[in-house]
């Protein structure tokens, strides 16, 4: 038989390339990228909003305070059930209850210096969202204040 | 007539063989992230918490060593990813902080559980001595927060 028409075999090393193998080495690194896309999505965008836990007496609990330095000022906020099921938050404009997006941008205009001397004790209805609250939360964290959930008995 | 081996080797005498790893890492890394999505969706199944979105926060990377109490939509309870009564909230989170000092304390809330399904939580931290919780949320675009 001559030489042009011998059937190569797919064992037959004598002519294949040395070197490095790109396919097994892309299909590697393909799996891997998958890897590492699939790890991200799982460990997700969250993060966390650090909050006091009022003590069982009623008090704000935070550090020991000498008794030479001024106490924190405290605001209480509450956030009420409206009857036409939004949210309504007090004590950010007087005694007036206010919508929760008011009161998120008035929270955020509020001249209030660097925050660090405020703290705000945050109260809620039982049927208030926990979106909502965190809204508030979050407003009260942009400006530097520190807040403490009040969650009276 | 020479047989080939599994291995790669010719007949066994011609040099250059040994396993080839190339397809078993392949096929590891495979059932690695098959294991990572079906275990994934598991817990999103038993789980389905939608905490709400914020601009602020803090950004820590330890998820493994926290305490984390999930407050399910329907009120529903959860701690570490298992289902518990609010009853033996307390008892379990005293003996965590036990047995690993300053570890933090999260609460996993849904954004339409009401504060109701909270504040028991919150009682319980309460009694177990806890004076600070983190809520967990999710972060807004462009939102801005510190490192942890």
């Amino acid at each position: 038989m001559s030489r042009g028409l011998q059937r190569r075999s797919v064992f037959d090393k004598s002519n294949r390339r040395s070197g490095l193998m790109m396919t097994p080495m892309v299909d590697v690194v393909l799996v891997i990228l998958i890897f590492f896309m699939a790890s991200t999505t799982i460990a997700g965008y969250e993060w966390f909003l650090e909050a006091g836990v009022e003590a069982e007496n009623g008090a704000t609990v935070g550090a020991e305070q000498s008794r030479f330095t001024l106490p924190e000022a405290v605001i209480d906020v509450d956030l009420v059930r409206g009857v036409d099921g939004m949210t309504v938050v007090y004590g950010v404009s007087g005694d007036a209850g206010i919508p929760i997006s008011r009161g998120v941008e008035m929270i955020g205009a509020m001249e209030i210096g660097d925050g660090g001397s405020l703290r705000v004790g945050l109260g809620a209805g039982d049927d208030v969202p926990m979106g909502d609250v965190m809204a508030v939360h979050d407003a009260w964290n942009g400006r530097g204040v520190k807040v403490v959930m009040r969650t009276s008995r | 007539m020479r047989s080939r081996s599994i291995l790669g080797k010719q007949g066994g005498n011609s040099g250059g063989g040994g396993v080839n790893v190339t397809p078993m890492i392949d096929v590891v890394m495979c059932l690695i992230v098959f294991y990572l999505m079906v275990g994934q969706l598991a817990l999103d199944r038993k789980s389905s918490i939608v905490v709400a979105e914020t601009v602020t926060g803090i950004d820590r990377q330890d998820v493994s060593d926290a305490v984390v109490i999930g407050v399910l939509m329907d009120g529903g309870l959860t701690l570490n990813g298992e289902a518990i009564e609010i009853d033996r909230i307390g008892g379990e989170v005293s003996g965590m902080i036990a047995r690993d000092v300053g570890v933090p304390i999260r609460v996993r809330a849904d954004e339409e559980a009401g504060f109701g399904a909270v504040r028991p939580v919150l009682w319980a931290l309460q009694e177990a001595g806890v004076s600070g919780v983190e809520f967990v949320t999710l972060r807004a675009d462009g939102g801005m927060g510190g490192g942890g």
